[in-house]
């Protein structure tokens, strides 16, 4: 492939994450009423059906469309695990990190949203209380397997902050993404916590939580791909390039 | 490893495409009774379990079955992504798509059936509406999920089509493939029909977008795999370019 085309390419891929991003604010957030979610854990089954799937008839569609726009999250994970090369050029064990972890991310991203879907086309002819338990499933389904998402937050914070010898990403963003993944565990506790900051809409475990993702990891190796892509280098030869030989 | 053994894993690998096409067809296709699905989205939880749960006991084996065969899909992802290498012998961003591309879509063909069979193992138990709700959500797992298949259909239709240097598949395999992934986009619609070509049963949701699959990626790049690693004696670093080039 020539230098030309794979710049292309990366470019697509650098892009998938901010298209990532806006479609799934937009679609599993602000059309899916997710910002925040309802708070589940405090309502009956008939509760939360009345005031969540049977409130909003645009449901199915805004999950169904999450669930395709969270795939754009699998390339932009891709494109970042061929930036973690070692000194040889060969896929280091923190960038294998990064892409299985960030490839389980996607998945999970995209499954949830689907089986939200079925609740809000299947909860008229379904018990609310069996509906509350699936919805619940998935919310224990995306929000406790954090550690999955933790640990391509720390594949990627490691790499930067600790090899020297890459000049793609300042080890203060390797940094801020390792703390933004530790931010992520108190979202164990949704399980239990019905109420203040720790419950599923609270101020830690969906504000600081999902922030931190968004701001300490996300927008800082966004920003810092996008120079990389845009710097005209590809994904093959830069980061060796980058490094001493 | 020396060459010899390379080639034998090799080959073992490649064998397992087939191997789960064959597998998945006779077991989730012939015995599940898929081929084609039960329109579940026009029936009530009580007609699903008539017309096929309790129509149909052989299932639940069915199911566990197609788990085992659908978890050779991840071998042969990984040979082929092993095969999509830049000049260098590395692999570039492309050809991870289709690693974890594949790797996601193994994990669901596996999952999803699973789910099935509990379905069928449970429902003389359960309320037909749950057993209708668990149904069809694993439907919608597993048809509107189809991204990571494209993912891993575009990175190696992509490399194929760009990567000119590369010998083992042709460019119009390449364009066969992506032409292939992008005929899975209407699977997106699948919740909301009940009839028509794009409900789960549907002449392009299930006859059209399956085959794409099929044909358009998988009976293609299964076939230049196997000739390439049943004729490559001497492929040890890159395996998709000449010497020359390498």
């Amino acid at each position: 492939m020539d230098a030309k085309t794979q710049r292309y390419i990366d470019l697509a891929m650098a892009y998938s994450g901010p298209l990532f991003v806006v479609g799934y604010i937009i679609f599993w957030g602000i059309m899916g009423h997710n910002i925040p979610p309802p708070n589940m854990l405090a309502m009956s089954g008939e509760e939360f059906v009345a005031n969540y799937y049977a409130k909003y008839p645009e449901l199915p569609v805004a999950m169904i469309v999450s669930a395709v726009v969270a795939a754009f999250y699998l390339p932009w994970s891709c494109l970042l695990s061929s930036l973690l090369k070692d000194s040889n050029g060969n896929m280091s064990a923190l960038g294998l990190l990064e892409l299985t972890a960030g490839a389980v991310t996607a998945l999970l991203l995209a499954a949830c949203p689907v089986i939200w879907a079925a609740c809000a086309i299947m909860y008229p002819v379904t018990d609310p209380e069996t509906i509350k338990l699936i919805h619940m499933f998935c919310w224990f389904l995306y929000d406790c397997t954090y550690m999955l998402v933790s640990l391509q937050l720390f594949g990627a914070g490691l790499y930067a902050a600790l090899n020297k010898e890459q000049n793609i990403f300042p080890a203060w963003a390797g940094w801020c993404a390792v703390v933004g993944g530790c931010s992520m565990i108190p979202l164990s506790l949704i399980a239990f916590v019905s109420e203040g900051a720790f419950a599923i809409n609270g101020l830690w475990n969906f504000y600081i939580a999902y922030s931190g993702w968004l701001f300490l990891f996300f927008s800082l190796y966004c920003y810092f791909v996008l120079k990389h892509v845009h710097g005209g280098k590809s994904s093959v030869a830069q980061n060796r390039n980058a490094l001493p030989a | 490893m020396n060459d010899n053994q390379k080639r034998a894993v090799n080959i073992a690998l490649a064998y397992c495409g087939p191997g789960f096409v064959i597998g998945y067809i006779i077991f989730w296709g012939i015995l599940g009774h898929n081929i084609p699905p039960v329109n579940f989205m026009a029936l009530s939880g009580e007609q699903l379990i008539a017309e096929y749960y309790a129509k149909y006991p052989e299932i639940a084996t069915a199911m566990i079955a197609s788990a085992f065969f659908g978890g050779l899909y991840l071998p042969w992802s990984c040979l082929l992504s092993s095969l999509l290498r830049e000049k260098d012998g590395s692999m570039g961003a492309l050809s991870l798509m289709e690693l974890t591309g594949g790797a996601l879509s193994a994990l669901l063909l596996v999952m999803a059936p699973v789910f099935w069979a509990a379905c069928a193992l449970l429902y003389p138990y359960v309320n037909p509406e749950t057993i209708k709700l668990l149904h069809a959500g694993t439907w919608f797992l597993y048809d509107c999920t189809y991204v990571v298949t494209t993912t891993q259909m575009l990175g190696v239709g992509l490399y194929t089509i760009m990567n000119k240097e590369q010998k083992i598949f042709p460019a119009w395999a390449g364009w066969c493939t992506v032409a292939g992934g992008t005929m899975l986009i209407p699977l997106s619609l699948m919740p909301f029909m009940t009839e028509g070509p794009f409900r789960v049963a549907g002449l392009w949701n299930f006859w059209i977008a399956f085959s794409g699959w099929l044909t358009g990626f998988f009976c293609i790049f299964s076939f230049y795999i196997l000739k390439h690693v049943h004729s490559s004696k001497n492929e040890t670093k890159s395996p998709a370019y000449s010497p020359a080039q390498a």
